[in-house]
This record gives structure tokens, C-alpha cells and sequence, in this order.
């Protein structure tokens, strides 16, 4: 291979790396960890770097060979490693953000020895020749300890999956699945890179197919942040008409619609101010997850103080059902959190089966209407004195 | 070259382009434009993979290999200058909603029959050799007429290009003259790749910078979902924020910007009394006055949620910014004269100015305008 390929190979998945890290820097500085995930890019785009480095240094003759291999090396097997802490890192806080407990954090903090451990034997392979060494002639050869490198690597990302593995069990909410399985995924592509690499030591795979997997994993980091709302967490609304769609060319058959408003919400936010508005809505939303979390509904927020969910049910009755287990545990949150102002809904909601509702318009409308009528209803009844 | 350095190339771009594939396809596809990205992308696509084993397979001999190599050089040829034109066709349409669907039929025919004399000139290369040919040991070999492929793909990309410059060039709206511009970047590097491509034997940067050029078109339109609001296409609260608290920490916020907060009056009534869809109407036709009047300004406008809005802009004074919202009320008002709709619209409103006292105090900000419009309107319902 000539040296113009050996830029090439390298090269294009650096400028998509770049390309990610600009985005992310740009459009989500202030997601949660996204911090975490640039520098991730930031190192894999630096080890591109140096991968295109070591080819070189390692086909084209050299002055200085010797010297250069044995630097460009180090660096080389450091980054591999710092990566796998990094993403292990990155793992860790994405499944826990900072509900550790602190024995959880104390332990967390204890993982970065063995990183630690293996960088010294690294940094000190000119005197120890236990990873790696360059004889006389300027040839790699692996060293005594070769394994130890690639197993620390390893069980850092080892761990990591089987952290993801162990949380999916518990989650409740598809949402979250979903992240869990991004998770598992973006380990798979450098595996398969770095065995490809194996098998053929030309095949420069493993680096650019991690870099494949970090975009890979961007795709899903980015659709959480389209299709959820930031303040809740649920599904937003653009989600829930993209929902709504995908149910009507479904096979299922019936399904409800329920439209969610919280009752007096503008004299929250006027009395109390917006900061009690938000955590009213963070509030329901919560009583929302919990109650409807673990089957199959598909929570959102309409907009505003309305909250739309799809239900899968057969009659009114197990509506109704569900309706009351909302408003238990609405009323439970809000005497044990000590409001100022009490939080009540009102609900409507519209049954959809095929032969007899024409389109999701008149199904929106319908659950629309209800709920006002029961507002209205609501409203009239606290007039009547007694 | 050997195979392994063709897989080292085209890999890569190959697994990238498939992940923004399958992405794009996995949302539900809403308007044309998504269809013709998504036509480039599975194209693009797939010519990789038939330059990819172009490469692999040539100078390899096997029974059937001269068919095949024959089969892939061909489909290669016809496919790299009909790619080309489809993002000639997406940019045109992205720009002026013009797609080679609505040509009259004569242009139609035109397009066609050039694009079929194209392809029989590639299709009877094999008797030929015209355009390329294949050896005895399964090599490809450049043919006299080598340089129309690359000139005819070419043509359609730097089209593509002077067009969407034209476009940025001629556009008043700042957000679509700053939109048209970067189609011109994102284009330019297929552009690029394809002229480097020409002149460097051992380059193959047309393709992946292709795939890069992808990458680009498709973050952009990604981003574009996260920062606008769908329903009326202004900029959404999380734009906001993240505009006020990026540009407070960086001590960016100049003197004398102004946060205006604006809410739509009665407007539950309107969505109570007409429905829901009015009610997204009456938005949309809020929002589309404030972009007539505030497109061409520096402003930042957007929608707060429901029926607020908020813009930020920079004023000499106080009594500028009242002359503003004075202006915004009669705008309205012209609006309601209008009579179109059974709904009249009106706004209370409020302002705050950003000073260095309350640096570290957005929500100040935010909650003194509020505060402002909110006395406005209690005002108004009284008398």
C-alpha cells in the first residue's frame, strides 16, 4: 500500500469525527454528559492521528526509526487504554447520572488503578520490554506481558456492557431499553474491526470502526434530545403525532387516547411563579412513569400543561381504572412534597378502533373535547356551595 | 493497490453512510424533500459498494470474472453521473421546491433522452471500448473517451454548487441566505474529492468525501429539528436557553440587549371555542407576523411553549423598545383588520433588559419580563 492510502485510511473518519465533536460542542453543550462524549471523540480523533503515524513510521523507511516507533508506540498502546476507562466512564454515569450512592462513588473512584497500573508498565517499556519492544533493526515485537494491555482494555469494556446488561433488566420504560441497547451495540463495531485486524494484520479496521461506533452512538444520543422534552423526559409532541401514525397502520385493535391537562396550571405559574409551574409538570410526569411505566402506553407531553398518552385497552373500564390509580398517586405526591396549591386533572379520553373512527383528527378532537367537558364539569361543581 | 487497501477505503464510509440510511429511514418520512435525501443517501450508498468491488475484483481472473467486471464497470459509469444529478435535484428542490417531477414535459423529454444517448455510450463500450475497456487479465483500461463520465458528473455537482451560491447571493432572509450558503460548503466537497480524484491517480477521495458531504447534509438536518419548533418554525425554548446561558458564560451578552416576552390574549378561548387545529393556526399566523417583521433584523425569535413568544434584540434605550412593541401592536391590529379569520389576535407583552448587574441571573430576566407582561394583561382585562 502506497502512503496516499495510508492517509486515506485514516483520515476520512477523522474528519468525522471532527465533524461530531463541532456538533456536539455546538447544539448540545448543555445536555448532560455530553462533556463525556466529546472528549471521548476528542481522544478516538487524536488515536486516529497516531494509528496513521504508526503505519507510517512502521512501512516507510525512516530516519530515526527506532526512536520514533518506540514513542509513537507508547502513545499508541496509552490511548488504547485511556479510551476503554473513558467509555467505561462514560457508561457509568450515563446508567446512573448521580443517583450513586457514596460507597458506589468511593468504588467508581477505585477503578482508574488498574488504568493507572498499566499506563507506568507502558510508559516504562524502553526499561521493561513487558508490553512491547522495538529490536535493532527497528521491528515490533510483542512483549512477555502482551496480554495484560489487551485484558485491561478489555475488562473495562467487559465491564461496562455488562453493567448495561444488568440495568435493561430493570428498567421499566421503552425508552430507556432503547439507550441500554445503543449501549451494548456501540461495543460490538470495534470488536469486529479489531478481529478483522487480527486476522488480516493489513486490514487497518479497529480505529475507524470505532470511530463508526461513536457515530453510531451519536445517532441515538441525538434522537433522545429530538424526540424527548426536556423538562419531563416523556416524549414530545412531534413524537407523539410520528406515534400516533405508526398505532393507526397497526395491527392493534382497540386503542385509547387519553388527553391529560392540568387543572388551574396558569395560577400556578402566575401565583407561584414558573419554577413551581415546572415542578408541577415534573411532577405529573413522574406519576405518569410510574404508573403507566412498565406497560406498554406511550407516554408524552402534549404541549404546555398537557400531557397525551396511547393506551393499550379493550373497554372504558380499565381506562377508568388507570385514571383513578393517576390521580391516588397524584394526591400522594403532592401531601408528601407539601404544595402550596394541589394539583387535579382533568382527563378525556377517545376510543379508537377501525370499522368505526374515520381519522386521528377526529380521535384528537374527540379526547380534546371530552377533557374539557369534564374541566367544565369540575369547574361548575366547585361553584355550587356545599 | 490490493484489496485490502480498496476495503480499508471504502469501508468506512460504507458502514457510515448505511448508519444514516437506516436512521433516516427509521423516522417516518413526512415531506418530499425527506424522499429525495433519502434517495441520494441509499444511492450513494450503493455506488460505494460497486466501486468498492470494481477495485477488489480487478486484475483478479476467475471463470465469470470478465462478465462480472464488465457488469460493475458499467453500473458504476451509469450510476456516478445519476447521482450527481439527484443532488442536483434535492438541492434544487431544497431551495426553490422545484424537482425535476414538476419540469414540463418537453424539458422532461430533453433530460431523458440526453441521459439515455449517456448511457448507451457506456452500455456498448464493451464492443467499443470507448470509454473504457477490460484485458485479458480482467484489468480496467481507461478508453479515449475516458473523461466524460467524470465531465458529465462534473457538470451536475459544480451546477449544483454555483447554484446554491446564486441562491445565498440573492436571498434577503437572513436564516435562508446563512441555509443557502452552507449547502454551497456541504456540495463543494464531493466537488473537491471528485477534481482531486482526477488528478491524483491514487487518491480515491470522491466517494468518501462524498459520504463526509453526507454526514454534513444529514447532521444539518438533524440539528435543524432540535433547535426549531415544528409547528410554527421558530426557534424552540431549549434554542433559547441554550443561546442565553452559552452567551452569559462566555460574557458575550453586548449592552442593551433586550428579552422581550410576548403571549397571544384569549388565546384559550380560541382553541376552546374553535379546536385544536384553529388554535395551531392562530399560532402559526402569530408567528409568521414576527418573522415579517423581524426576518430581516439581527432578532433571535422563538416560541416560549404554548401561546408565548419571546425575541431578543438589541435596543439603543428603553423608549426604542417600547416603540417596538408598539409597532408589534399594530401589526396585529393590521392583522385583524385583515378579517380572514374568525379569530382576532392581540399580545400582551413585556420587556427586561440584560445589564451586567444581573450577569449571573437569567431566570431574573426571564421572570422581570414576565412579570411585565403579565401586569399588562391584568391591565387590559380590567379595563
Amino acid at each position: 500500500m502506497s502512503l496516499s492510502t495510508y492517509l486515506q485510511i485514516d483520515a476520512i473518519p477523522l474528519l468525522t469525527l471532527i465533524v461530531l465533536y463541532w456538533n456536539l460542542k455546538t447544539k448540545f453543550s448543555g445536555v448532560p454528559n455530553a462533556k463525556r462524549f466529546q472528549k471521548l471523540v476528542l481522544l478516538v480523533s487524536f488515536m486516529l492521528i497516531v494509528d496513521g503515524f504508526n503505519w507510517y513510521f512502521t512501512v516507510v523507511p525512516q530516519e530515526y526509526a527506532n526512536q520514533k516507533l518506540w514513542y509513537i508506540n507508547i502513545l499508541y498502546f496509552l490511548l488504547t487504554e485511556i479510551i476503554s476507562y473513558f467509555w467505561f466512564s462514560y457508561v457509568v454515569h450515563q446508567l446512573y447520572g448521580e443517583n450513586l450512592l457514596p460507597w458506589q462513588k468511593l468504588l467508581l473512584r477505585w477503578c482508574i488503578v488498574p488504568l493507572i497500573a498499566i499506563c507506568l508498565i507502558i510508559i516504562l517499556s524502553p526499561w521493561n520490554r513487558a508490553i512491547f519492544y522495538i529490536d535493532e533493526n527497528s521491528v515490533y515485537h510483542r512483549g512477555s506481558l502482551h496480554l495484560l494491555q489487551v485484558a485491561c482494555g478489555f475488562g473495562y469494556m467487559l465491564t461496562a456492557s455488562f453493567l448495561v446488561w444488568k440495568q435493561k433488566q430493570k428498567e421499566v420504560l421503552p425508552e430507556k431499553k432503547k439507550e441500554c441497547n445503543a449501549l451494548c451495540y456501540t461495543v460490538a463495531l470495534p470488536f469486529i474491526g479489531g478481529a478483522l485486524q487480527i486476522i488480516n494484520y493489513d486490514m487497518i479496521l479497529l480505529w475507524p470502526f470505532t470511530a463508526a461506533a461513536l457515530f453510531l452512538f451519536y445517532v441515538s444520543f441525538q434522537r433522545n434530545q429530538i424526540s424527548l422534552d426536556a423538562l419531563t423526559k416523556l416524549n414530545n409532541r412531534g413524537k407523539l403525532e410520528q406515534y400516533l401514525l405508526h398505532q393507526r397502520d397497526s395491527k392493534k385493535d382497540p386503542w385509547y387516547l387519553l388527553f391529560i391537562d392540568i387543572d388551574k396550571f396558569k395560577r400556578i405559574n402566575d401565583k407561584y411563579g414558573h419554577m413551581s409551574g415546572d415542578n408541577a409538570l415534573r411532577i405529573v410526569a413522574n406519576a405518569l412513569k410510574i404508573t403507566l411505566g412498565n406497560t406498554k402506553a406511550f407516554l408524552s407531553r402534549y404541549g404546555g400543561d398537557e400531557f397525551a398518552i396511547v393506551l393499550d385497552a379493550d373497554t372504558d373500564s380499565e381506562v377508568e381504572e388507570v385514571i383513578k390509580l393517576l390521580n391516588k398517586k397524584i394526591l400522594r405526591e403532592c401531601t408528601e412534597q407539601n404544595l402550596p396549591y394541589s394539583i387535579s386533572l382533568s382527563i378525556g379520553y377517545a376510543k379508537y378502533d377501525k370499522t368505526n373512527m374515520s381519522s386521528l383528527e377526529d380521535l384528537t378532537n374527540l379526547a380534546d373535547q371530552r377533557m374539557y367537558q369534564r374541566k367544565k364539569a369540575a369547574k361548575d361543581a366547585s361553584k355550587i356551595p356545599g | 493497490m490490493n484489496i485490502v487497501a480498496h476495503l480499508n477505503i471504502h469501508l468506512f464510509p460504507s458502514i457510515l453512510l448505511f448508519i444514516i440510511c437506516i436512521s433516516t429511514h427509521r423516522e417516518r418520512i413526512r415531506t418530499t424533500m425527506d424522499r429525495l435525501f433519502q434517495n441520494v443517501l441509499w444511492c450513494t450508498f450503493f455506488i460505494l459498494l460497486t466501486d468498492m468491488f470494481c477495485w477488489i475484483l480487478d486484475g483478479i481472473v476467475f471463470p465469470g470474472s470478465y462478465v462480472l467486471a464488465w457488469i460493475l464497470n458499467i453500473c458504476y459509469l451509469i450510476m456516478s453521473p445519476l447521482i450527481s444529478a439527484l443532488w442536483l435535484n434535492y438541492i434544487c428542490f431544497y431551495l426553490r421546491q422545484i424537482s425535476f417531477k414538476n419540469l414540463i414535459s418537453r424539458k422532461k423529454a430533453v433530460i431523458i433522452s440526453l441521459a439515455s444517448l449517456y448511457s448507451l455510450l457506456v452500455l456498448i463500450s464493451p464492443l467499443t471500448g470507448w470509454v473504457c475497456s477490460i484485458d485479458d487479465h480482467n484489468r480496467y483500461q481507461r478508453g479515449p473517451l475516458y473523461f466524460i463520465p467524470y465531465i458529465v458528473t462534473y457538470i451536475f455537482l459544480v451546477s449544483a454548487l454555483v447554484l446554491s451560491i446564486y441562491h445565498g447571493h440573492k436571498e434577503v432572509l437572513k436564516s435562508r441566505k446563512r441555509e443557502s450558503y452552507t449547502l454551497a460548503c456541504l456540495i463543494s466537497l464531493p466537488v473537491i474529492g471528485e477534481f482531486l480524484q482526477l488528478m491524483i491517480y491514487d487518491l480515491w477521495l470522491a466517494l468518501p468525501l462524498t459520504a463526509i458531504s453526507a454526514l454534513l447534509f444529514y447532521l444539518n438536518m438533524q440539528n435543524h429539528q432540535i433547535t426549531i419548533d415544528s409547528l410554527t418554525g421558530l426557534n424552540n425554548r431549549g434554542y433559547l436557553d441554550r443561546y442565553l446561558t452559552e452567551r452569559n458564560l462566555q460574557n458575550e451578552i453586548p449592552d442593551g440587549l433586550y428579552l422581550f416576552m410576548l403571549d397571544l390574549d384569549h388565546f384559550k378561548h380560541i382553541n376552546d371555542t374553535y379546536g385544536h387545529p384553529t388554535g395551531d393556526h392562530a399560532l402559526i399566523q402569530a408567528a409568521d407576523i414576527l418573522k415579517e417583521m423581524f426576518g430581516k433584523t439581527n432578532a433571535i425569535l422563538a416560541r416560549y411553549g404554548g401561546d408565548e413568544f419571546s425575541i431578543i434584540k438589541q435596543c439603543r434605550n428603553d423608549r426604542e423598545a417600547l416603540h417596538l412593541i408598539d409597532s408589534l401592536n399594530k401589526a396585529f391590529e393590521a392583522f385583524n383588520q385583515e378579517g380572514t379569520y374568525p379569530y382576532t389576535l392581540s399580545i400582551s407583552s413585556g420587556f427586561s433588559r440584560y445589564d451586567s448587574s444581573c450577569e449571573h441571573h437569567l431566570e431574573k430576566l426571564i421572570e422581570n419580563a414576565d412579570r411585565m407582561m403579565y401586569e399588562q394583561k391584568k391591565a387590559r382585562k380590567k379595563s
